[in-house]
């Protein structure tokens, strides 16, 4: 195999594609990018058997063929290259020479038939969303994904396509993010849940401009395509609890809160809090929402909010890493607080949109 | 002069020592048995030993530790009341309320013993002499009760005092007593020499505190290392340990259970009953302390008294006793594979934290409703006052001993 390719090109695919090695491996192979050239193209390939990632680059083929190459020593060698063409090539021993103006790179590879196949995802289940609207979707839920790796299904975000568009939900059990997106397109319906991780990764390889991303899910894999990039994963087997469940369908007092002030205030007290498990409490009286927080080691602190409030007066305790977890993603200008009682779940939503619902359960006061 | 005294002369520790601390709280809530010779155990033909003996049941000889059958051989009169740990801590609590008025340097040593050191406050109170006798006055109008309490300038020294005079005893070992007092005084008497130590000193030709002093350090740092000097010091009557007030404990590290069994056992269904209910009190002591774990140990001692414990760490924090019972078990199913009869199960949670008290989502709320009415209902009526049916049958575990490391 040999083939020509802009620096630029090679770099961007590499780095792309990279992203699915993973960094300590018991084995060699996993630690390599795939390289295969075919007519016009080159693909470069990564996968940790977890999540696959693929990257098609346009280069100029003199030969078709595959090689391997440890992904971390090309990645650094091409970003200490100037911007040229940069030649590949691979000899029968698997040596591959990176070649660039007069700068000549030999590295050891493996042999090519070992790198792991990326599955061949035979979809179900499609769907087209622009970028915009996934980037946003992830954004908005993934920070409520568990890290606990005990409980796998809630370590990754319930994606359920439907006819009327798309619902992503996540939970770590103390909370809980529901986001509807609409779709540009789709075909079935399906519950799938995908690893947080791949939901990240995704979200660094959408661009932010116009576009959309092409979705296919089979029943165990899911598989991104956006631009010239592919990113394949395996889905989380398992029941994802019953969410609806526990959303509140009614509530008796309601705070309109303003976003930008509010999370300033949250942001003081929880320094406060984070010696006492976080713990903020937030009391009601008539159009003031006090925040107060205490910890023996540190001291206190007292924060004032004018909001608009319908119902009785309320007193509740809520985790501030959660309260800011919701209000660094919501855009509106305010947001509308649902309560029912001291230890029931509250809802908070961005005011006036209905596509997004954060339900938060409270602390226990004392 | 060789091997000069560094002691504090200044410093003033007592030692409060409740006297025949739970047989008089028995005395104490039920008249009836005032004046009469009382014990507190479980009941005779079991395993169970003596508790706590009355004042009136010494002079036949009846003594803690002893055996109860061998109790009522000595003494046919004898009255056994089976005790109740919640009274005791109860009243134990009130008592080191009132000795917590007169320094915050004060030190629970056991449930019915503690240490007072009262070097800053004590003029305040005309002098440690004084303070000791208005301690006692107040135990004695407040709650009904005689304590000992003794006076010295270590902890060592303070403890010995106390042991001087029983019951209702004031002693004083004054910095120029020493000496005479230790000459010859046994060293197992010093508080922090179990008998082993004692054996050893003793083939040493060691068996005064006086010859303890006077025993070279290099001697005795040959013989026990770096306890060597601690032992040569405690026989010049040197032990400036100081008094840790509670507050100043380290965190608890773990919550634990242990029961020996009235009789051995290799019958599944009373293994796991007795597991269970250990496994509650635990669950009961961690909620209490707001502290869930992560590590469940089961601790197993055959009838031969070989014993074993394994530990297994789970992913959620447990404060609850089934869920506890429920590790504890599957270890149990694991390890218990010979069917040897097993004389003591013990249970232990670690790997502990504060609960944050953040409330789950998915939790199902009534479970966590019902442990928390039980607790209150327990709070209120006593232990196991209100438990899970499967423990009806299961015998009394009043003498369980409670342990937090």
């Amino acid at each position: 195999m040999k083939v020509i390719c802009a620096r630029k090109d090679l770099y961007e695919g590499v780095q792309t594609a990279g992203r699915a090695v993973s960094p300590r491996t018991s084995l060699p192979i996993l630690g390599h990018l795939l390289m295969t050239a075919e007519e016009d193209r080159l693909r470069i390939a990564a996968t940790d058997l977890e999540i696959g990632m693929e990257c098609i680059v346009e280069a100029n083929i003199q030969e078709q063929g595959s090689l391997t190459v440890p992904a971390r020593v090309l990645t650094e060698f091409l970003a200490e290259l100037p911007e040229t063409d940069v030649t590949i090539s691979v000899d029968d021993s698997n040596t591959v020479e990176v070649s660039c103006g007069t700068s000549i790179f030999s590295i050891l590879g493996l042999p090519s038939e070992e790198f792991p196949m990326l599955p061949e995802v035979r979809a179900e289940v499609s769907f087209t969303i622009e970028n915009v609207v996934l980037r946003d979707s992830i954004k908005t839920t993934s920070f409520a994904i568990s890290q606990d790796e005990s409980r796998a299904i809630l370590t990754g975000i319930l994606m359920q396509v439907t006819e009327n568009g798309l619902k992503l939900v996540s939970t770590d059990t103390h909370r809980l993010c529901v986001q509807d997106a609409p779709l540009v397109e789709s075909l079935g319906t399906v519950n799938a849940i995908v690893p947080g991780r791949a939901m990240n990764e995704i979200t660094r390889v959408v661009p932010y401009g116009a576009g959309t991303v092409e979705v296919k899910i089979a029943p165990n894999q899911i598989m991104f395509s956006v631009g010239s990039t592919t990113l394949i994963s395996r889905l989380i087997e398992g029941q994802f609890p019953n969410f609806e469940k526990v959303i509140p369908k009614e509530h008796n007092r309601k705070l309109i809160v303003p976003t930008a002030q509010f999370m300033q205030s949250v942001k003081r007290i929880a320094i406060v809090a984070r010696e006492n498990a976080n713990r903020a409490i937030l009391r009601t009286e008539d159009g003031t929402l006090i925040l107060t927080a205490e910890s023996g080691n540190v001291g206190r602190a007292h924060e004032e909010v004018e909001v608009i409030k319908e119902g009785e007066d309320v007193k509740i305790a809520f985790n501030s890493k959660y309260l800011l977890d919701v209000l660094s993603v919501i855009e509106t200008e305010a947001i509308e607080v649902e309560l029912s009682g001291e230890v029931s779940p509250a809802v908070i939503r961005p005011q006036g949109k209905d596509d997004y619902t954060y339900v938060l359960m409270p602390m226990q006061m004392e | 002069m060789r091997g000069a005294i560094a002691m504090n002369q200044d410093r003033k520790i007592l030692l409060v020592d409740m006297n025949s601390f739970f047989a008089s709280v028995e005395q104490l809530c039920n008249p009836c048995l005032q004046g009469k010779p009382v014990v507190v155990g479980g009941p005779v033909g079991t395993r169970s030993v003596v508790s706590a003996a009355s004042y009136e049941a010494r002079p036949f000889g009846v003594k803690s530790g002893m055996p109860m059958m061998e109790a009522l051989a000595r003494c046919p009169e004898l009255i056994i009341v089976h005790g109740s740990m919640r009274k005791y801590v109860d009243v134990s609590r009130r008592v080191f309320k009132i000795c917590g008025d007169y320094t915050d340097l004060m030190e629970i040593y056991s449930i019915d013993e503690c240490f007072m050191d009262v070097t800053p406050t004590m003029d305040r109170f005309g002098g440690a002499w004084s303070l000791a006798r208005e301690v006692k006055r107040r135990i004695f109008e407040e709650l009904g009760l005689r304590c000992s309490v003794g006076i010295g300038p270590n902890k060592v020294l303070a403890k010995l005092a106390a042991g001087m005079q029983k019951p209702d005893g004031l002693t004083e070992i004054r910095p120029e007593e020493v000496r005479c007092v230790l000459e010859d005084m046994p060293v197992q008497k010093l508080h922090g020499i179990g008998e082993k130590t004692a054996a050893r000193l003793r083939q040493m030709g060691i068996a005064t505190a006086g010859t303890l002093g006077r025993a070279s350090r290099a001697r005795l740092k040959r013989e026990f290392g770096v306890l060597g000097d601690a032992l040569h010091d405690m026989g010049n009557g040197i032990y400036e340990t100081p008094v840790v007030p509670y507050h100043d404990k380290a965190d608890v590290k773990s919550v634990g259970h242990s029961h020996t069994l009235s009789q051995n056992t290799r019958d599944w269904n009373v293994l796991s009953c007795h597991l269970l209910r250990l496994s509650e009190m635990v669950g009961r002591r961690l909620r209490e302390k707001d502290l869930s774990g992560r590590t469940v140990a089961l601790v197993v001692r055959y009838s031969d008294m070989h014993t074993f414990s394994r530990r297994r760490t789970i992913c959620e924090r447990l404060d609850d006793g089934y869920a506890i019972y429920k590790v504890a078990l599957s270890i149990l199913r694991e390890q218990y594979g010979d069917k040897r009869a097993i004389r003591l199960l013990g249970v232990c949670v670690s790997n502990l934290a504060k609960d944050s008290r953040q409330l789950n989502l998915f939790a199902d709320e009534r479970d966590r409703k019902l442990l928390d009415t039980m607790d209150s209902i327990n709070d209120k009526y006593g232990e196991f006052t209100i438990k899970r049916a499967s423990l009806v049958k299961t015998e009394r575990c009043d003498t369980a001993v409670g342990f937090v490391a």
